[in-house]
């Protein structure tokens, strides 16, 4: 696929296949489980228990600020996905698996539990070296994910009086 | 005779058809030209991708209008994310979520065409009754300077003080309400969008539209075009549903845009000349400034002044040009930098901040060779777009000019956007961003404005379609929309689109 040939060429044969053994599932054990709301339309449990974990320190509960999983934004995001080309969301969930991770984590950031099971300190620690990393393939990683969460948080109406929005007018046009 | 919009709803067999010309895209190039043809007695069949939507569905909430009306959901951008792809997909296409400012063509860039490319016959005089005759069906006019909202209102004042050229914009809109959602689908039909004008003017003439109908294919014997190949799409989860559309064309117009008309072509073997290839963004980087009192930049005509000061800065630098942006909470977001509380913080402040954006004009320069559509292996489109030393002069240089203009319109600081913001309280602190990193994922870039990737030019080898937009090869294939341009146009492209198909009808339908 797309993805790893980009990964590939950004962290060469050895580290893509490091990375992309956390798409086999072999290297994956011990995700917090995370329980749905809704059915899941395009999530396995455990990809959404990962989106769960991260969706929660890109949009923590803060003074007015909800926590992404208390207005359902893993949920919101699994329907989103639902709709999309099934490449694109073959790559998000194979993102979800590689930020989870501990074989890639322990090289690339020293650490040797998986994301959902580290404090939230280290989640957002391990999050700000994906999103400052020097290694630009890293920063797009983070980037996918974060636009992904940002874009359904801040979208969400029960965000909007934190932000200070009013929200839309009505001009009676809705059918 | 009146013709109809069927979605898939509606197109419950196969569908096997002749035509006259098959117009593929209904946005700006689409709309346009198809209905010229139909008001010329000729029997057009439009094949959309898009879904068809009406004011009824249109409730403002960005987490619906994002993915109802955009590209990929919303989610289009270049392959490594450093660009993030505004671009529509719907009847109407991005005319339904653009933010209304109209410019004709300057006249420096079709002088470029004309000497760095070789386009003849396409000059100020020759289009002006063409751009007449758009601007009366859209109501093209100046937006009232005492509506501007108050996030135009710190272009505007900013470069009064600093003495820099600022004028007011004009708009596509009848009956505007100011409401400043013209990015999520006009609520009240202001906004002349395609699905209001020329899409429902060419039906009433017996135009037949098929919504929710990908293009897949242009099947071609010797040098002629002999049919179209579509697939029929449920907007759910946009696969194909199994029903097939099969045009059998005389002429075929392709009017995808510039990213979807390429792909298209790469998608029929169709490569030569360079498809996908000087692909033109005009790269959008942007400022905040951060005020006193609210400025509440979600509410309001989001585009109504722009500035041209720094358009031409020699000829061996980028020129950029300054407008804003609509600034509801989500597309805000996506700008704003960082994640977790420290984002909450910045995005708290939403009604009391004001956003500028510059908008790089790429493709002026010798050398510059833009980005580039392919085809990934899995069918999707591919975009990729280097950012190389010029764009990130631009993008400085830019970006000091206007946390200048935000400054100097009272914002109390101003900041950039970069993965370590640097912040700016005074003229003296903006040349902090002479040492800071500029360019892909240092910092958010946009684009609102995709062009090339089908350039028209003389030489088939490096060019797609003629100076008539006709392919060099296929000759009952034309290609009409902003992919034809050979170079960013330095203003706001859909009224280069809507001019340029209303001047190519003519030899479209005498193709036939």
């Amino acid at each position: 696929m797309e993805l790893s040939r980009r990964l590939v060429l950004k962290y060469g044969l050895a580290g893509a296949s490091v990375l992309l053994l956390a798409g086999t599932g072999l290297a994956l054990q011990g995700t917090t489980p995370r329980e749905p709301r809704q059915p899941l339309q395009a999530l396995s449990s455990q990809e959404f228990s990962i989106l769960w974990a991260l969706a929660d320190r890109m949009a923590p509960a803060h003074e007015n600020f909800p926590a992404a999983s208390t207005i359902e934004v893993p949920e919101r995001i699994d329907s989103f996905l639902a709709s999309v080309d099934p490449a694109t969301r073959g790559e998000v969930k194979l993102l979800l698996k590689i930020v989870e991770n501990a074989l890639p984590g322990l090289i690339l950031d020293g650490r040797v539990r998986p994301f959902s099971k580290c404090s939230p300190e280290t989640q957002d620690a391990i999050l700000e070296g994906w999103r400052t990393s020097s290694i630009s393939a890293r920063r797009t990683i983070f980037k996918a994910l974060n636009n992904l969460v940002a874009a359904t948080y801040y979208g969400s109406p029960e965000t909007y009086a934190a932000v200070g929005y009013p929200g839309p007018p009505n001009y009676g046009n809705l059918k | 005779m009146t013709g109809a919009i069927l979605t898939f709803r509606d197109i419950t067999a196969d569908v096997d058809v002749e035509c006259d010309v098959c117009v593929i895209g209904s946005g700006a190039g689409g709309a346009v030209l198809a209905e010229g043809l139909v008001s010329r007695g000729l029997r057009v069949i439009m094949l959309e991708e898009g879904s068809h939507h009406t004011n009824a569905d249109f409730d403002l909430q960005e987490g619906h209008a994002f993915p109802m009306l955009y590209q990929e959901r919303g989610g289009r951008a270049t392959a490594d994310l450093a660009i993030a792809i505004l671009q529509g997909r719907a009847v109407g296409g991005t005319t339904v979520i653009n933010w209304t400012t109209c410019y004709r063509t300057p006249d420096r860039i079709l002088e470029h065409w004309r000497s760095k490319h070789g386009i003849e016959g396409l000059d100020p005089q020759t289009l002006a009754p063409h751009f007449d005759a758009i601007e009366q069906r859209l109501n093209i006019t100046e937006w009232p300077p005492e509506a501007m909202n108050a996030n135009n209102r710190v272009l505007w004042d900013g470069c009064k003080k600093l003495g820099w050229e600022v004028t007011p914009l004009r708009r596509n809109v009848n009956g505007c309400a100011n409401s400043g959602y013209c990015g999520l689908g006009c609520p009240v039909n202001g906004k002349q969008s395609m699905l209001v004008t020329y899409v429902p003017d060419a039906v009433q003439q017996g135009l037949t539209l098929y919504a929710n109908t990908r293009a897949d294919r242009l099947e071609y014997q010797d040098q002629k075009i002999v049919a179209v190949h579509a697939t029929v799409r449920d907007p759910a989860d946009d696969q194909p549903n199994g029903r097939k559309i099969t045009v059998r064309p005389k002429v075929v117009a392709v009017c995808g845009g510039a990213i979807n008309s390429p792909a298209l072509l790469l998608r029929s073997d169709i490569s030569e000349g360079g498809v996908g290839r000087r692909t033109w963004l005009h790269p959008v980087v942007a400022i905040i400034g951060f005020h006193e009192h609210d400025i509440n930049g979600f509410y309001g005509a989001p585009q109504s002044v722009g500035s041209h000061q720094f358009i031409d800065r020699g000829p061996d630098k980028v020129g950029f040009f300054l407008e804003t942006p609509p600034m509801q909470p989500m597309l805000s977001s996506l700008a704003f930098t960082g994640f977790g509380a420290a984002r909450h913080q910045v995005i708290s402040q939403l009604p009391r901040i004001n956003t500028l954006i510059a908008l790089s004009v790429d493709g002026l320069l010798p050398g510059d060779e833009g980005g580039t559509v392919s085809l990934r292996s899995d069918g999707r489109v591919s975009i990729d777009y280097p950012v190389g030393p010029a764009l990130q002069e631009s993008f400085r240089e830019s970006s000091k000019v206007m946390a200048e203009i935000a400054l100097a319109a009272g914002a109390t600081r101003a900041s950039s956007l970069h993965l370590q913001p640097i912040p700016l309280k005074t003229k003296q602190d903006i040349a902090l961003l002479d040492a800071a990193p500029w360019g892909a994922l240092e910092h958010p870039i946009f684009t609102a404005h995709q062009m090339g990737g089908c350039t028209m030019g003389v030489d088939p080898q490096t060019s797609v379609v003629d100076p008539t937009l006709r392919h060099h090869r296929y000759k009952n294939l034309f290609v009409v929309d902003g992919s034809v341009f050979p170079t960013a146009l330095g203003v706001n492209p859909s009224e280069t689109i809507y001019g340029l198909a209303h001047w190519a009808t003519d030899t479209v339908a005498s193709a036939i």
